[in-house]
């Protein structure tokens, strides 16, 4: 999963209080590479702000979102971004599409590491 | 083997020199040449071979005889005849042609946002015998740099600094402009070849700690001050050029300096206090009364405030390894913090780590340039298999070197300042007439390059899915195998479902 530019330059912000940290998650059925120079997903088709955040490691936060089956319902979900609260999208992954038939429930977890 | 020379006068050939050197020497961003040539002179024979003026080529090359390699081209500048007893010879000594960018200087010029080739070609057009076939484009465009009669030589050297770029002139007298280290030689220092070698390792000339000092600017400030009846107003900065205009007035007051004159003309409101940045109206007998009334409008006073280009920077952790060895460089010609800016982190670029140098005697090497690199592989010296620049080539072409093939002596790796470099940078300081007059600044932009780097990435990320409901049981925690109709107790209980792992990735 890449670290975009945006996420660089939004965390370089944060430290100056202009910038939201992550808050949400974004979900998407587009296909094609995870690019640090992405701005937002291909096909966005949803979002969700956290469920919760694990900050028990030091040094990193585990995000958790879920998407209920109603809203998963025929989606081919192929990418999935972190995004903050300003809509800068901090990181992105594509993969392989997992496909939602109304039956199952969606839960992302992402963990960031300062190092 | 045998390495023949001859030298080559105002176009004819002499190879009855008793000794020819050359002197192939690199400076940080240059390359220059220096020869001397002996020659008997027995009852006069050469009295008038030889003019101040001259042009002068040597040529130099292993088992080829007349040998057709030029190794120096450059003029006659120096004759010096020896009588002893039976002894009469002559030296001629001189510079190769990068001595015509020495006694040239550059128009006073302003170059913005130009890169920096083109800055090179343009000021090597008042340069006259030398082209720029080989000035190579780099990669760096300068917002801003101004040279105002400075000597072409040290103008390049400038745009050489700023660019990583190194340069001379060559035999055929054109200017080289290449990027530093771009050019190997093909020969390899190791064992085989070195018969005399010394290394050197120093931190003369390391700089880690630098301020850069450039001019100053003028920039409009206006303060205003409710008068209460004093005759002294206490401004911010020290004021150039003030213009005071009284509370219900238009008309500017008239001033003049404080302890210029003992009492205050009848045509001065106000005097002025530049060390004390204050400004003190004036009352008395001539100067009648001129006292700001108190508590009458607004006092108004515009003054121009001095500004200094300042640029600061430090390596850390070379500070950490070595301690603090400070540079501070002054040119009032850096007028733009950019251009300061640029010069800084070259400097410390270039000057953080320690210097390494090696001087050695070669066997069996006819022809090197100093500016090209070098190869070096000395085990018992710790340096392995690591490229060098070659600071300076000397060739000495006495008998026995010549039949011995061991004419050359290099100088390589990073040069080593030493006092010529300090004399110099003196020399050019003058010449640039720069003044000690620094004010107390500011502001002072600070770069600190330091060790230790922070970093955020993603560990890891996982997509899980699960049914949606949930289970259900009959019986209860304590009688997991429950039944229907039995007189205990029972309930149709939940539990959460287990998630089923998708896919995952991460960096961790």
């Amino acid at each position: 999963m890449v670290f975009t530019d945006d996420g660089k330059s939004g965390l370089a912000l944060a430290f100056t209080g202009s910038m939201d940290l992550p808050s949400f998650t974004g979900i998407g059925s587009g296909s094609g590479a995870a690019l640090v120079t992405r701005s937002g997903l291909i096909a966005q088709v949803g979002s969700k702000t956290f469920t919760s955040a694990d900050i028990s490691t030091v040094n990193e936060v585990t995000y958790v979102s879920d998407f209920g089956a109603v809203g998963m319902s025929g989606v081919n979900l192929r990418e999935f971004g972190v995004f903050a609260g300003s809509l800068s999208m901090f990181s992105i992954e594509g993969f392989d599409p997992v496909t939602f038939d109304g039956t199952n429930e969606l839960q992302l977890q992402v963990t960031f590491e300062v190092f | 083997m045998v390495i023949f020379n001859f030298v080559q006068v105002k176009g004819t050939d002499f190879s009855d020199n008793v000794n020819s050197k050359v002197f192939n020497t690199l400076g940080e961003d240059n390359s220059s040449s220096t020869f001397e040539s002996a020659f008997d002179n027995f009852n006069g024979e050469h009295k008038d071979s030889f003019s101040v003026g001259d042009e002068v080529s040597i040529f130099s090359e292993k088992d080829v005889d007349p040998p057709t390699t030029k190794i120096f081209s450059g003029i006659v500048e120096e004759i010096n005849f020896r009588d002893q007893e039976n002894n009469q010879g002559l030296v001629i000594s001189g510079r190769d042609f990068t001595q015509r960018l020495m006694d040239t200087t550059v128009e006073p010029s302003v170059f913005t946002n130009q890169e920096v080739s083109t800055i090179v070609t343009a000021i090597m057009a008042d340069v006259k015998d030398i082209t720029v076939v080989n000035v190579n484009v780099t990669t760096t465009t300068l917002q801003r740099i101004s040279f105002s009669h400075l000597p072409v030589f040290d103008a390049i050297k400038q745009l050489a600094e700023l660019s990583g770029f190194t340069f001379y002139v060559d035999v055929d007298k054109d200017l080289h402009f290449e990027k530093k280290g771009g050019t190997s030689s093909g020969v390899t220092i190791d064992n085989t070849n070195a018969l005399l070698v010394k290394v050197q390792k120093s931190d003369q000339g390391l700089f880690n700690n630098v301020f850069v000092y450039g001019g100053r600017q003028l920039t409009g400030k206006r303060e205003s001050f409710v008068p209460d009846g004093g005759s002294i107003f206490t401004l911010e900065n020290n004021p150039h050029n003030t213009q005071v205009v009284p509370a219900g007035s238009v008309v500017p007051a008239r001033g003049a300096i404080l302890n210029q004159i003992t009492t205050p003309p009848s045509n001065t409101d106000y005097l002025v206090n530049f060390d004390d940045k204050q400004v003190i109206f004036v009352s008395g007998t001539e100067a009648g009364d001129n006292l700001p009334s108190s508590g009458i409008g607004s006092l108004v006073i515009d003054y121009d405030k001095s500004s200094p280009i300042i640029k600061f920077g430090e390596n850390k952790s070379s500070v950490a390894q070595f301690g603090v060895k400070r540079k501070v460089i002054q040119d009032k010609n850096i007028n733009d913090p950019l251009q300061a800016k640029e010069q800084l982190l070259n400097e410390l670029d270039r000057n953080s780590s320690v210097r390494i140098q090696i001087n050695c005697k070669l066997d069996g090497v006819s022809n090197l340039i100093a500016g090209n690199t070098i190869f070096v592989n000395l085990p018992d010296e710790n340096i392995v298999n690591q490229t060098f620049d070659i600071l300076k080539v000397t060739y000495n072409f006495t008998q026995e070197n010549a039949l011995g093939d061991t004419v050359i002596s290099v100088v390589v790796s990073r040069k080593i300042a030493d006092i010529t470099d300090t004399m110099k940078q003196m020399l050019l300081d003058i010449r640039q007439l720069q003044a000690q007059d620094l004010e107390v600044s500011d502001v002072i932009s600070r770069l600190e390059v330091g060790a230790g780097s922070v970093g955020v990435r993603v560990k890891s990320w996982t997509i899980n899915t699960s049914l949606t409901g949930s289970d259900w049981y009959l019986g209860s925690p304590a009688h997991p195998n429950g039944f229907v109709g039995s007189p205990g107790s029972f309930f149709i209980g939940s539990h959460t479902v287990t998630q089923t792992f998708q896919i995952s990735g991460g960096e961790a």
